[in-house]
């Protein structure tokens, strides 16, 4: 039962009303980008548009989705009353400020260096520190979260603490981890940039801590999803998570090498030695390894249920499962269009390889995919699964069928926008591009493929406003129980374990884990930095005076 | 309008008869992310030998 | 088959084998193209000062474009800045080792070459080089892939690469595309 349903509430109406400002947002830009003439398409509007898409997509509804789902695991998984109540509104203040300081700087024009900064182009001050205090809120939460996880602890000893907050406070932990990185680059070097206090920045440096967040980064949006894959779909398509323990090794093993990965998003980077990228290719190669694990328990904890529906043969399991329930559909549309990102990730990764595709359309369309596909829609069907607890209001009818509609549609139009973009991609469309001209006979025929691209956006963003009317239509619901006693359906594993080893209970040797990882991984790549200083590059200001 | 209803199997055990009926698990799981997996090989080879080797060096 | 806790243990053991042979096989081939193909991330880790590589060395404006070194070493050296790449258009020969050198004086910006697999960052403070042998010939579109100001879309240049008897420096090993 959720006691601080205000809380989670507030951070998802939050997430979803950023979320469908954003939508419009893209849809408009890929419109810019296409051979159709499209209004307000000047240089400066386009890339304070793409400024305001990221961060709100990227760093808006991603942190707030996060904390208030960690919030409701917290007091349901481990059933009792969240800790620190008063921090965690506290977080959320600071959080909406945050975000409110950088949504303004973005939108006067003063802040359109792209979600990804690129110093020495440097934004207002204000931008990067609207971010922060949108960390700093998270670090609060990450905070609530491992407080939350040991005091039930100490009250139940020896007994394994529930998978989804297991899962969770791996997440928070891997955050607090990672969040490091980017709070390195601006606090010691972007931000003094933007107060005027230095003239020049190393901007070698400043790539690779916002590398060392990059993956991770990732990853934290990504965990919610499967948390939803492990503890949530077994039970709504009736059946039992096939492996819990493979549940628990698989966040760890998120947890420790989704960090010391970052130097693969800078494989094309010349301030760096092969060594250290191989390395780090390496480690990027066993990340692959958890997902894979996930795919494998999902499916199995699917064909348990499917078989108990009376499913037979081969395959015969999979058409007998619960489509009609949202979080199986969901599940099932996420893994689908895992295949093509998931797949497009292993092309990413495989070190030199990474040359044919680096800032084309390819990358693009990739973290499109397995973001705003695999790990959004499973955003989509948490809420529609915990919005009865929230709110003491049930779907009915009519309402199942539209929330099956919106997902459809988000998966359809995710697929339409983001394949011809693969596509161009890899055949040398680059990036973050207002205007292309398609009178060039070399390029003329991307036109019509990006128009393509164009409408699977424009489905999106009636899908997007779509799920933000089925939530809404779920508040003007009559109130048929009442809140505390709406089911939430935590699944049950084949085998209920009983007692789990401390590493799989705890992170106590994790940490440590990290610890040494990252300094394999970064020490020698970060060091040459702080030894023997790079010419800075000069500061470019943009907008207001520069 | 009632809570939706709870499924047979969604009680803590499993009844013989329930347990017979999954005595295939996982070999469905294993064709289906064999086969999913099994194709992305293949995918990444095609990109590697089709696209990739053939566009020449780099370093 | 699944009813015991065993058995969920061994199938998870024998799919984490496969899994596990699947990214060596990816891993092994990602070596082979490193190691025996010469497929390599470009990573020569050389810093140049932004503010004045236009003054002097290696970067001036007369020394930029295609050059055949007295070792018979092909070396281009471009800047890239907002918002042009200078000289816009190189010419280089098919089938020959050819060294591409780019560095900035001001922001972030990156190239990639139509068609193959040259691509870069440009990071103002470092200079970027990359080896490649043109496999085919023709005008090939060089654009600035990366983020560097509202002239980015408007930003790129043209690699020219000639059949091997048409690349004709002058006596400084000098080649450009209007010769």
């Amino acid at each position: 039962m959720v006691r601080n349903r205000g809380l989670v509430l507030a951070h998802l109406w939050v997430a979803f009303a950023v979320f469908a400002a954003a939508s419009v947002l893209g849809a408009w830009q890929m419109w810019v980008r296409s051979p159709l003439s499209a209004p307000f398409a000047e240089p400066q509007t386009y890339f304070a548009s793409v400024t305001a898409h990221g961060t709100g997509m990227a760093y808006v509804l991603t942190t707030f989705f996060v904390m208030g789902f960690g919030y409701f695991v917290a007091e349901t998984a481990l059933g009792r009353d969240l800790p620190g109540v008063r921090a965690a509104w506290g977080a959320y203040a600071l959080g909406v400020i945050g975000a409110i300081m950088a949504v303004v700087t973005i939108m006067t024009g003063r802040a359109s260096v792209l979600y990804t900064f690129y110093p020495p182009m440097t934004a207002s001050a204000f931008y990067y520190i609207g971010l922060v205090l949108v960390v700093v809120g998270s670090w609060i939460w990450s905070a609530i979260m491992i407080i939350a996880m040991a005091r039930w602890k100490r009250d139940n000893p020896g007994q394994p603490v529930p998978l989804a907050m297991f899962a969770t406070v791996a997440n928070a932990i891997m955050w607090l981890w990672t969040t490091l990185g980017v709070a390195a680059e601006l606090l010691i070097q972007v931000i003094p940039a933007a107060f005027g206090w230095t003239e020049t920045i190393d901007v070698g440096l400043s790539r690779t801590l916002f590398s060392w967040t990059l993956h991770a980064i990732v990853y934290f949006w990504l965990f919610p999803a499967y948390i939803a894959f492990y503890t949530m779909a077994p039970a709504a398509a009736g059946g039992r998570l096939y492996s819990e323990t493979m549940g628990r090794l698989s966040f760890v093993l998120f947890l420790l090498y989704s960090l010391p990965v970052g130097l693969h998003h800078l494989f094309m980077d010349p301030e760096h030695s092969t060594g250290f990228k191989f390395i780090q290719s390496f480690l990027t190669f066993l990340v692959t390894i958890p997902t894979l694990l996930t795919v494998f328990t999902i499916t199995a904890s699917f064909e348990i249920a499917g078989r108990l529906r009376g499913g037979t043969g081969l395959f015969g399991w999979i058409r007998a499962l619960p489509w009609d329930r949202p979080m199986v559909l969901a599940t099932g549309l996420a893994f689908f269009m895992l295949w093509f990102c998931g797949g497009g990730g292993l092309i990413n990764m495989s070190y030199g390889m990474n040359a044919m595709v680096h800032n084309t359309s390819w990358v693009t369309a990739h973290f499109h995919l397995i973001f705003g596909g695999t790990v959004v829609i499973m955003y989509f069907a948490i809420a529609y699964e915990i919005w009865p607890a929230l709110t003491g209001r049930l779907p009915d009818a009519v309402a199942l069928p539209s929330q099956r509609r919106q997902l459809w549609t988000w998966a359809i139009g995710m697929l339409i926008l983001t394949l011809p973009w693969h596509w161009l991609g890899l055949n040398g469309q680059w990036r973050r591009v207002a205007h292309f001209d398609y009178a060039d006979p070399a390029i003329a025929w991307w036109g019509p493929w990006v128009v393509v691209s164009l409408i699977g956006g424009v489905l999106l963003v009636m899908s997007a406003f779509l799920f933000v009317w089925n939530l809404a239509q779920l508040h003007e619901k009559p109130k048929q129980i009442s809140a505390a006693a709406a089911p939430v359906a935590y699944a049950v594993p084949l085998h209920p374990v009983a007692r789990v080893p401390a590493a799989l209970n705890g992170f106590a040797l994790w940490n440590v884990l990290v610890r040494v990882l990252m300094i394999v991984a970064y020490a020698w790549p970060i060091a040459p930095f702080a030894v023997y200083p790079s010419p800075g590059a000069v500061i470019h200001r943009v907008g207001g005076a520069g | 309008m009632q809570a939706p209803p709870r499924l047979p199997s969604d009680q803590a055990t499993l009844e013989l008869e329930q347990l017979e009926a999954i005595r295939r698990v996982p070999v469905g799981a294993a064709a289906l992310s064999g086969l999913a997996v099994l194709l992305l090989l293949i995918a990444w080879l095609l990109i590697y030998l089709l696209i990739y080797l053939p566009r020449g060096m780099i370093g | 088959m699944s009813w015991t806790e065993h058995d969920v243990v061994r199938s998870e053991l024998r799919w984490s084998l496969a899994v596990a042979g699947f990214v060596a096989i990816l891993f092994a081939l990602t070596l082979v193209a490193a190691l025996a193909l010469h497929r390599n991330p470009p990573s020569n880790a050389e810093r140049i000062d932004p503010k004045t590589l236009h003054l002097t060395g290696e970067f001036t404006e007369s020394n930029l474009g295609t050059r055949v070194e007295a070792n018979g070493q092909i070396t281009t050296r471009i800047v890239a800045t907002q918002f042009a790449f200078v000289p816009n258009c190189v010419v280089l020969p098919e089938g020959r080792e050819v060294t591409l050198r780019l560095a900035s004086p001001d922001v972030i910006h990156g190239i990639l070459v139509a068609g193959t697999n040259v691509n870069t960052m440009v990071v103002p403070g470092y200079v970027s080089q990359v080896h490649t042998v043109f496999r085919k010939t023709g005008d090939l579109l060089m654009p600035c892939h990366e983020f560097c100001g509202f002239g980015h879309s408007q930003m790129w240049a043209r690699v020219r690469v000639v059949p091997g008897d048409q690349f004709r420096p002058d006596a400084q090993g000098r080649a450009s595309c209007g010769s």
